[in-house]
């Protein structure tokens, strides 16, 4: 079975520095007609767990109404969240049990000083709210790390402090470089993120809680076996529109569109999948073309920027020659 | 010791989360360490926050819970005590 991660809305109560602008523009939420195209067709496409991303998915307008349509057609669900709103919105997750699964925090530092200076002052404190809500509560939670050029040194701390926090485990994930995290020189070069990813793999093995990293790390071989392309996940954006992954969604850049199969306004989310399937073939059979004529460069072992390139989101390095990702 | 004319100060590493039962957690920053409040808990710690002499919390509970003078003030102090064993307070 498969999971559809979906994009509740591209509102957000934070401006985070490394976020994509697309996520954080406000200009809606996702149709409650287009939620319920999903539930009705979901599991006639295998899919039965949703997970809510965005913006914030927890302030899209009819958040609760989405959670009691979401339970009553029995499909698991979990969101990611920046905490801001939890303490007022965790005693409807606890109605929704046994369907909620679990709930992923953002926390982009160790240190109160990191996190705030990328989402903002008292970001940090609102992560730390919401935890100690899931602990009293026992509603099961993991942190997520999005690793930047800010934050790369807390890596060990993040997971002690995961540990301590009784979070069932922490999950790192590589920046995925634009224009704006470039300005801000947020990015990770290659060679900076093999060293922190060393590191992670070190503590995998130490660690008392699950320690993981989100797919994009470096893989020797040019088939990384990420969820979209083992077709075990799928992405719905806040518009209706079903994209190849939550990774690239809402990418700025050239192309905007390149990683979408349909708009749920439009056609029916069979068609959508059907698309979907026979786009990660045409994906594996072009990436094995590239390798098969010797062109699969070094920079193409980080799975998620060879998508990012496949997908012609990249035209932006051209502002900026000397940027790491810019060398072959 | 602390007594009914004291103020005290909330350690500025404590986060406090009111809970929809009336309860509280609180989370050490420092220690990583959790703490729960149960409703009197919570208003005492209420009213610290507001930065309120102990004797006037000790008014509120007295007004709340229909407690002897004596009993509150005893409870308030023991309490506020506990608090700063585990350094989540501290004297003005």
């Amino acid at each position: 079975m498969a999971r559809m991660i979906i994009e509740l809305t591209n509102r957000c109560n934070l401006r985070c520095q490394h976020c994509f602008a697309e996520r954080h523009a406000a200009t809606g939420d996702l149709p409650l007609a287009i939620l319920g195209q999903v539930l009705q067709e979901g599991k006639g496409c295998d899919i039965d767990h949703l997970a809510f991303t965005g913006g914030e998915p927890t302030i899209h307008r009819q958040f609760p109404e989405i959670v009691a349509r979401v339970c009553d057609t029995h499909y698991t669900w979990s969101m990611v969240s920046n905490g801001l709103n939890f303490p007022q919105i965790y005693p409807l997750l606890l109605r929704s049990r046994p369907w909620f699964t679990g709930v992923t925090f953002s926390l982009d530092g160790a240190r109160e000083a990191t996190h705030d200076q990328l989402r903002g002052s008292g970001a940090y404190r609102r992560v730390m709210r919401a935890a100690s809500c899931c602990v009293v509560t026992e509603i099961p939670f993991t942190l997520n790390m999005v690793l930047t050029a800010q934050n790369r040194h807390e890596v060990a701390a993040m997971v002690g402090l995961a540990t301590r926090l009784g979070s069932k485990g922490v999950r790192f994930g590589h920046l995925m470089p634009t224009l704006e995290t470039a300005l801000r020189g947020l990015d990770l070069s290659p060679s900076e993120r093999r060293e922190v990813e060393t590191e992670i793999w070190r503590l995998q093995s130490q660690a008392e809680v699950p320690v993981a990293m989100a797919p994009g790390y470096f893989s020797a071989a040019p088939f990384f076996p990420c969820a979209p392309l083992t077709l075990e996940e799928v992405n719905l954006d806040y518009q209706g529109n079903l994209t190849l992954c939550c990774q690239v969604s809402g990418h700025s850049g050239s192309n905007a569109g390149t990683d979408v199969m349909g708009n749920l306004h439009e056609i029916s989310l069979a068609e959508a999948m059907a698309r979907f399937r026979q786009r990660v073939a045409t994906y594996l059979a072009d990436k094995q073309a590239q390798v098969d004529r010797g062109t699969f460069g070094s920079l193409d072992h980080y799975p998620c920027w060879y998508c990012l390139k496949y997908l012609d989101k990249v035209s932006w390095l051209g502002h900026f020659p000397q940027h790491s990702w810019a060398h072959e | 010791m602390y007594t009914l004319d004291q103020r005290v100060r909330l350690h500025p590493e404590v986060v406090d989360t009111v809970l929809e039962d009336g309860e509280t957690v609180l989370l050490h920053l420092e220690s990583t360490t959790y703490y729960s409040l149960n409703p009197t808990g919570t208003q005492i710690w209420q009213g610290l926050k507001q930065g309120l002499p102990l004797s006037e919390i000790s008014q509120r509970l007295q007004a709340g819970y229909a407690v002897a003078a004596d009993h509150a003030d005893r409870s308030v102090l023991a309490f506020v005590h506990d608090l700063a064993q585990h350094q989540l307070v501290a004297c003005e």
